[in-house]
């Protein structure tokens, strides 16, 4: 089977009703008709329902959905149908997210998201957990199309089957324009990602002094790349200059704005977060405007994200390994996946704050379609070549890729390391090494605050401290990376 | 003063005195930002959002950083959101 769509329909009834659930049956069965037409094969399972899912012996969702539940029916139809794409219908109201523990949560140096909701766990192997360090290496092509959080009418939900259906990938040249914008302080950061994804980093728009007005030809171009503040419950996005920070988007101002097919990566913090439009005086989260507005995919972060001003990290690698996945042919998902392989794949182990980017972006967006369109080479265009491939089309060579990608996931799965708290002291070289640090920067270690974690599965012994204090009123942490009893790394972080 | 809306409407009421000071929050993150808290007498610290006022920069509330608050709105997930609030001085908290 190459595509599987998860639906909750207890769950679908109870928000939208009987007869909104025949309309959905029936946008569902113009879907799979039009991914036919695409060369994909499209199952529609009810995953709350014991007769669909006693075949792959699995006990059906209860009516009330959970993560746990649903994790472990999704495990089980992946075994058993081994699906190209998962594609999860409805928001975290009917399809729950797995609420993994943030590895960044807590002490004056930890953010204040105490979760992290992540679609991630859907992307993996592993078996159900809320512990993020489970999941490092994914294996599975999934994404999530949305409805509207508290609607009582499911018609964002249809429009954006419809919309899927409908869908025509274009050639990258149609996708080699972007709309980005930067808070100015970021600038920097902004720039290398736009070279990074784009080769240049020209037309780069940042607040201040610009937005939040944008209007048709400056949302115009299908990528739009967004490296602003967002918080949650806010239907804005923000810019800083120093302490003033400026709205850079408004998401009530991107009505009848946006390109059809536009592809979005958006660094913001809670950047795709998905709130009841009840929370912001009846404003929808930027997402949903985006891709009721014609976008064909969002790809954002549930909560507090990270990224340097300067340079690139967290975030800012997530979101450009997305947009070049798409703009080199891959599928809405599986750019995703290469994306999230390639982020925990460069590194020798995963910060708290790395973990939690991992966890936390997610796809709005059917992830089977494939905004550029594939150039075929010349033997592929050939009659006798048509002729062999035309009753399997892509699906034998998307195969070859789903079996690459799986021996990645498996790898990253088994060969990353693991961040586990410790009581553990540093050894004594390491803290004759760090308190003369410590001081030149203004603390002290004997008074400071310290978190420490062993690095399971590293070479050796290695652990990470991160000492923590304030400074002039401004925090500052020094982090130190100990292997064997030795000083290994360090770096200091500075309030910005 | 700050907009008077009905804050059952969209969840829970609830009231909350305390001084309000400022700290620097989600250090390193997306979000750091000098927020404002109110500090309340049990010692918990929460972060404040007025209704319909810029998430990272509020004049309004930084002004009255020290002073004795009473405010109302509702508890979120990680913050209160402000729908109303009185101004106590500066007496401290458990005087009143």
């Amino acid at each position: 089977m190459d595509k599987l769509v998860i639906v909750h329909r207890g769950a679908l009834r109870a928000k939208y009703g009987a007869t909104a659930l025949a309309k959905v049956d029936a946008a569902l069965k113009a879907l799979a008709a039009a991914d036919k037409r695409r060369g994909v094969d499209t199952l529609v399972v009810a995953v709350d329902l014991a007769s669909a899912m006693k075949p792959y012996g699995a006990a059906p969702v209860p009516a009330r959905p959970d993560a746990k539940a649903l994790k472990t029916a999704i495990d089980a139809l992946a075994r058993a149908r081994q699906p190209h794409y998962l594609m999860l219908l409805g928001g975290p109201d009917l399809l729950p997210m797995v609420p993994l523990k943030n590895p960044a949560h807590g002490g004056e140096l930890g953010d204040e998201d105490r979760i992290v909701p992540s679609d991630l766990p859907y992307a993996c192997e592993a078996a159900y957990s809320t512990d993020p360090n489970r999941f490092l290496g994914p294996t599975r092509v999934v994404g999530r199309l949305p409805d509207l959080p508290g609607a009582t009418r499911p018609d964002l939900l249809l429009q954006l089957i419809r919309a899927a259906s409908r869908h025509k990938g274009l050639p990258r040249a149609s996708f080699m324009d972007s709309f980005a914008l930067s808070a100015e302080v970021w600038q920097g950061s902004t720039r290398l990602s736009l070279t990074n994804t784009f080769g240049h980093a020209d037309g780069l728009r940042l607040s201040p002094p610009d937005g939040p007005k944008w209007n048709k030809a400056d949302l115009a171009p299908r990528m739009h790349f967004i490296n602003c503040h967002g918080a949650a419950d806010m239907p804005e996005y923000y810019g800083q200059r120093g302490e003033d920070f400026p709205v850079s988007m408004r998401s009530a101002l991107l009505r009848d704005r946006v390109t059809a097919g536009t592809v979005v990566a958006a660094e913001c913090c809670y950047g795709a977060q998905l709130f009841d439009p009840a929370l912001a005086d009846g404003d929808w989260p930027m997402a949903l405007r985006y891709l009721t507005d014609g976008a064909c995919a969002f790809l954002g972060s549930t909560t507090i994200a990270y990224g340097p001003s300067d340079g690139n990290g967290s975030a800012d690698l997530l979101c450009q390994y997305f947009l070049q996945r798409v703009l080199a042919g891959a599928s809405l998902g599986r750019a995703l996946l290469e994306a999230r392989q390639k982020f925990a794949g460069e590194r020798t182990h995963l910060d708290p704050m790395d973990l939690k980017t991992l966890g936390q972006f997610y796809l709005l967006g059917d992830p089977s379609l494939q905004p550029v369109a594939g150039v075929s080479h010349a033997l592929a265009r050939t009659k006798a070549f048509r002729k062999a491939f035309a009753t399997v089309e892509d699906r034998g060579v998307r195969g070859l890729r789903r079996e690459r990608l799986e021996r990645e996931g498996r790898n990253l799965a088994r060969s990353l390391p693991r961040l586990l708290p410790t009581e553990a002291a540093p050894a004594p070289a390491v803290l004759e090494a760090v308190r003369p640090m410590l001081k030149e920067s203004g603390l002290d270690a004997e008074h400071c605050a310290r978190v420490s974690y062993r690095i399971s599965g590293a070479p050796g012994h290695r652990a990470i401290h991160v000492y923590k204090g304030w400074v002039e009123r401004r925090l500052l942490a020094l982090i130190a990376t100990e292997q064997d009893g030795r000083l290994l790394h360090v770096r200091r972080m500075h309030a910005r | 003063m700050p907009a008077d809306r009905d804050a059952a409407a969209d969840g829970t009421a609830d009231c909350l005195r305390g001084r309000l000071c400022r700290e620097r929050l989600d250090l390193g993150s997306k979000s750091e930002r000098l927020a404002v808290l109110l500090v309340v007498d049990d010692g918990d610290r929460v972060v404040l959002r007025r209704a319909g006022a810029n998430p990272f920069r509020d004049p309004e509330l930084e002004a009255l950083e020290g002073q004795v608050l009473i405010v109302e709105g509702e508890r979120r997930s990680s913050y209160f959101l402000v729908r109303r609030y009185t101004v106590c001085g500066d007496e401290p908290p458990s005087a009143g």
